[in-house]
């Protein structure tokens, strides 16, 4: 049904209409007693809303004009990275047609007559030279005067002189045109420095590199903060995403996750997703913890994942000899003297038939060392295994095994024969003594 | 049929009546509005909840717990003396401290309740809150998240025309943010969002740990009493920064080799890792409902924590403005839960007052994550109900099968807003067998329908066959059986509130013994005479006397908290 008829309003009625309907239907549609009635007039009432938003400017309304200064192109040109993304010629055109493009669009915001919302901006940005603003407060107040109509400003007025306003000295510095300023002035810090590690450090930036970000006093504003998030969120994905064609991450996980734990990207991703779509893909995947403490430990986990992985691999081996062994001490009369044969035996029971069993077992998924040390096996959805390729594992990991054994027996050959090693015959290169 | 507004905090607790067209706060039996979320218990299994409670916990700290609303809905046991108690059994013992205060203020029996809980409470909470309401025999009629609960009576008390404000809720041990809109009777919450683990606890704990690592300490060094006696004095501390810029502490444990002084500007650069995490909530708030710091008419602060200082001039420096306080911080919520309570009697004077709430969380399903080849991330989070949408909901997302001849498809049932779903709450699952196909070809309707409970009910459609399956979700993990729940009424029901007659002098001496604890020898003497002597009246049972040596007694000890901290 049509939104205006389930609110009973005339079409394109004002945001005030629609509400004042609004209020008056839903107190005869409560939500606890027509919780159907109410789905369906709140949902009206959403699209009422809507419609009649459409007609206001779309863009969203900069809380602040940036500066003159960083609108010339960044350039990768001497940078260490480019090793890598150098051919990319994309890149380059991509990020100062981007910059090209804030200056323009900063350019007409300011030439063209229709303001957009910015309590904190200062009047006529364009024409003040920004790195000598000096507006008096009372210019602030016709500002917001004319953005707001005349009532708010006293609100807000009033609300400075609250009563704790005297008992909080450092906050004084916080609002005015002052404090505009200097938000102004740490935005372009944050804008240049950012810039700097990306050009200068990319690959070999560490974490000290990028904590200029948390003394920046401006870092205590909401909405400066905010749009910090998303300027860094913005270079470093993109800077990432492209050199992630040649495989190569510039911007490294500790970094990531340092970054993550200033700003809380994963608590936006959606928002970000949103915003910066498949591009977060160069970013979210390679955050690998999310506690803030040890982002040291991080490089390591990938090394005491496979020194894990050995681990399993010995107590499974560990087992098998165990068990062969009791089976061996304790059996004598069955399989007489060959310690080896059994061994064999079991270690061939072990690796075809039970391992591909607890493989694809629901909540084990892994074998008896594996399980141990808290490793499972899952396939390129991270779901369970099927039977199918649980046999091939068995099958590969039998191949390997019996590989190595080859290649040991073939040095054994070589050692005996010409008294070198495969990997010496191979590169026809030798180990010899230094001599004194 | 009166119906009991209860905000049952992780530091204080308390309840209120809507009556008579306003909302009617409850004394409880030391005549004061909060009762500390505390819980001692003595050899004879009898039970004193509240401020004494407290002040024991610093003489018999392994008798006494509190802070346990943290653990709602998890199975830790906390050790009380001998026993041990889920958070729920914990909280249900406080629950029943109020409403006997509410039965004997009112003089009828109390059988319904509205308690409030952090609006980023998940289902498994959000349960075990109800869980223990019933332990105390009250029938939970409806949860109502905190910050909108403190919206109702900002909405109710200012009368504003139209505005939209933003509520920042810093309780003892939890940070709940919420923006609403309020016109022509209508609240209208557009957006919550929270940190379940933080809380006016953790800038304590900032304190406590300076204070450690001043004196070369672990918390291992201490034994439990005086580790109790930090807590307690650091918390007198903490409040002193409110007034003065350096706060000196004498040594007061064996520990401590000399004075321990803090000031304002180094408490606050020790709380700045906490900044980052009060921000964060505030900004995906502002985020998920699509507006500006500016746009909001107001910020209004609610909880106890939100009267540190620190806090209120951090959040003036986020938003550039200070923050309204018009109301008692510690009892808007209260007040709220009542008004909700009317509101559900359908109290004629809440006729025009309509409410309407939003899902705090996200409630979705697991899918493939084809980027992950490692298999450590696990799958991928897609949201069905997304957060902040309004309540009752009911959304329908398809799903596809991703390899040829699958037999069958397992949907999970998550919670949570993490982008893996194995920093998610599973909630439950459903298999659903499909006909054989290639991939991409068979597919699955999922319908998720959350109703003003919070009731979650999961509707899944074969496309290509049109059978149906249906699950309600209510066992979540870390919740308890039929068995299980009466097991723990029954050992609830062997454990009996001290009477109630007793209980100023109880607290009397309590604290009398806390601060004993806490000074030397000299001030130690004093005390003692005047215990002694307290004690002395109790035993004349001369009602008169009692009540006057009560008084007098109250104001030595006030008169002895006040000098003794320089």
């Amino acid at each position: 049904m049509n939104c205006w008829i389930t609110l009973g309003i005339e079409e394109y009625s004002d945001k005030k209409a629609i509400k004042m309907a609004y209020a008056k239907l839903l107190k005869i549609t409560k939500p606890d007693d027509d919780p159907q009635g109410f789905k369906e007039l709140h949902a009206a009432y959403k699209e009422a809303l809507e419609l009649v938003s459409e007609y206001k400017e779309s863009s969203a309304p900069q809380w602040f004009t940036p500066s003159e200064k960083n609108k010339e192109p960044i350039s990768f040109d001497d940078s260490s990275f480019l090793d890598v993304v150098s051919q990319d010629v994309a890149l380059q055109d991509n990020l100062s047609q981007d910059k090209n493009q804030e200056g323009d669009s900063f350019g007409n915001e300011s030439n063209g007559g229709n303001e957009p919302e910015q309590p904190y901006s200062t009047p006529s940005s364009a024409e003040t030279n920004t790195d000598q603003i000096s507006v008096d407060s009372n210019q602030v107040l016709e500002e917001l005067e004319a953005v707001y109509g005349t009532s708010k400003p006293e609100k807000i007025d009033a609300q400075f002189e609250n009563e704790d306003e005297q008992d909080y000295p450092e906050v004084e510095h916080f609002h005015g045109a002052e404090a505009q300023e200097k938000l102004e002035k740490d935005w372009e810090y944050l804008e240049a420095q950012t810039k700097l590690i990306i050009n200068t450090k990319a690959t070999k930036s560490t974490i000290s590199d990028w904590q200029f970000l948390e003394e920046i006093p401006s870092m205590v504003d909401l909405e400066f903060r905010s749009q910090a998030s998303d300027l860094v969120f913005e270079i470093v994905s993109e800077i990432n995403e492209i050199s992630l064609q040649e495989k190569v991450l510039l911007v490294k996980s500790p970094i990531l996750n340092y970054l993550n734990n200033l700003f809380h990207w994963e608590s936006k991703w959606k928002h970000y997703e949103e915003l910066y779509g498949e591009q977060v893909d160069a970013v979210f995947p390679y955050l690998t913890e999310t506690n803030p403490q040890n982002t040291e430990a991080s490089s390591q986990s990938k090394d005491l994942h496979y020194y894990r992985r050995g681990a399993a691999y010995l107590i499974d081996m560990g087992l098998v000899f165990a068990f062969s062994k009791a089976l061996h001490f304790s059996l004598p009369f069955l399989l007489g003297n060959n310690f080896m044969g059994v061994l064999l035996t079991v270690a061939t029971i072990y690796g075809l038939i039970i391992i591909p069993l607890l493989e694809v077992a629901p909540n084990i998924q892994a074998s008896i060392g594996k399980n141990t040390l808290g490793l499972k096996v899952v396939n390129e959805a991270g779901l369970r295994i099927t039977w199918y390729q649980s046999f091939w594992r068995a099958i590969a990991t039998g191949f390997c095994v019996g590989a190595f054994k080859i290649v040991v027996w073939i040095n054994f050959f070589l050692i005996y024969k010409k008294g070198i090693l495969l990997q010496d015959l191979m590169s026809k290169s030798y180990v010899v003594k230094v001599r004194k | 049929m009166t119906i009991l507004g209860i905000d049952l905090g992780t530091t204080n607790s308390a309840c209120a009546i809507w009556r008579d067209g306003k909302a009617e706060l409850i004394p409880n039996r030391l005549g004061e509005w909060l009762t500390p979320s505390a819980v001692f218990l003595d050899a004879d299994d009898k039970l004193i909840v509240g401020q004494t409670a407290r002040e024991r916990s610093v003489t018999d700290p392994t008798h006494t717990t509190s802070v346990f609303k943290r653990y709602m809905g998890t199975d830790r046991k906390i050790k009380l003396g001998k026993k041990t108690f889920t958070a729920t059994e914990l909280s249900a013992m406080v629950l029943k401290s109020l409403k006997d205060d509410a039965e004997q203020y009112l003089g009828e029996t109390i059988t319904q309740a509205v308690i409030s809980v952090p609006a980023y409470f998940n289902d498994t909470q959000r349960k075990a809150t109800v869980l223990a309401g019933e332990l105390a025999d009250l029938k939970v009629e409806r949860l109502i998240n905190e910050p909108t609960a403190a919206a109702m009576t900002y909405g109710l008390h200012e009368k504003p025309e139209h505005t939209q404000f933003m509520v920042i809720d810093l309780g003892g041990g939890t940070f709940d943010v919420s923006i609403m809109e309020y016109f022509d009777g209508v609240l209208e919450v557009h957006a919550s969002s929270g940190d379940n683990f933080l809380g006016g606890e953790d800038f304590l704990e900032i304190i406590v740990n300076k204070y450690l690592a001043t004196f070369n300490l672990t918390k291992s060094h201490l034994d439990g009493k005086d580790l109790q006696k930090v807590y307690s004095k650091l918390e007198q501390l903490k409040r002193l920064l409110n007034t003065q810029e350096t706060v000196n502490l004498e040594p007061f444990i064996e520990q401590q080799k000399e004075n321990f002084s803090l000031t304002r500007n180094e408490f606050e650069a020790l709380a700045k890792p906490l900044l980052t995490r009060i921000q964060s909530p505030i900004e995906t708030t502002l985020r998920d409902a699509e507006i500006k710091p500016w746009d909001l008419d107001e910020v209004v602060l609610v909880g106890g924590a939100t009267r540190m200082r620190f806090f209120r001039g951090m959040i003036a420096k986020m938003f550039r403005r200070m923050p309204s306080a018009n109301l008692d911080p510690d009892l808007v919520i209260t007040m709220g839960a009542a008004i909700q309570a009317g509101l559900k009697a359908k109290d004629k004077m809440l006729d025009d007052v309509v409410l309407t709430d939003v899902c705090p969380y996200s409630l979705g399903t697991s899918t493939v994550n084809e980027s992950d080849a490692t298999g450590d991330q696990g799958g991928l989070f897609s949201a069905i109900i997304e957060r902040n949408t309004i309540i009752p909901a009911s959304r329908t997302e398809r799903y596809f099968t991703v390899s040829d001849n699958q037999k069958q498809l397992q949907i999970d049932i998550y919670q949570g807003e993490s982008r893996l779903v194995s920093n998610n709450i599973k909630l439950g699952e459903i298999t659903v067998k499909i006909p054989k196909n290639k991939k991409y070809e068979e597919s699955v309707d999922v319908r998720f329908s959350y109703d003003m409970n919070g009731l979650l009910e999961v509707d899944i459609t074969v496309v290509s066959t049109g059978e149906k399956h249906y699950k309600m979700i209510e066992n979540a993990p870390g919740e308890l059986s039929e068995k299980d729940i009466q097991a723990s009424k029954d050992k609830l029901a062997k454990m009996k509130f001290h009477p109630r007659e007793l209980a100023v002098n109880q607290n009397l001496v309590s604290r009398a013994d806390r601060i004993f604890e806490s000074r030397l020898s000299d001030e130690r003497e004093a005390i003692k005479d005047s215990l002694r002597w307290f004690e002395g009246v109790l035993d004349s049972q001369d009602d008169r006397q009692i009540k006057d040596a009560q008084q007098e007694f109250a104001v030595f000890l006030d008169k002895f908290e006040q000098d003794g901290f320089f």
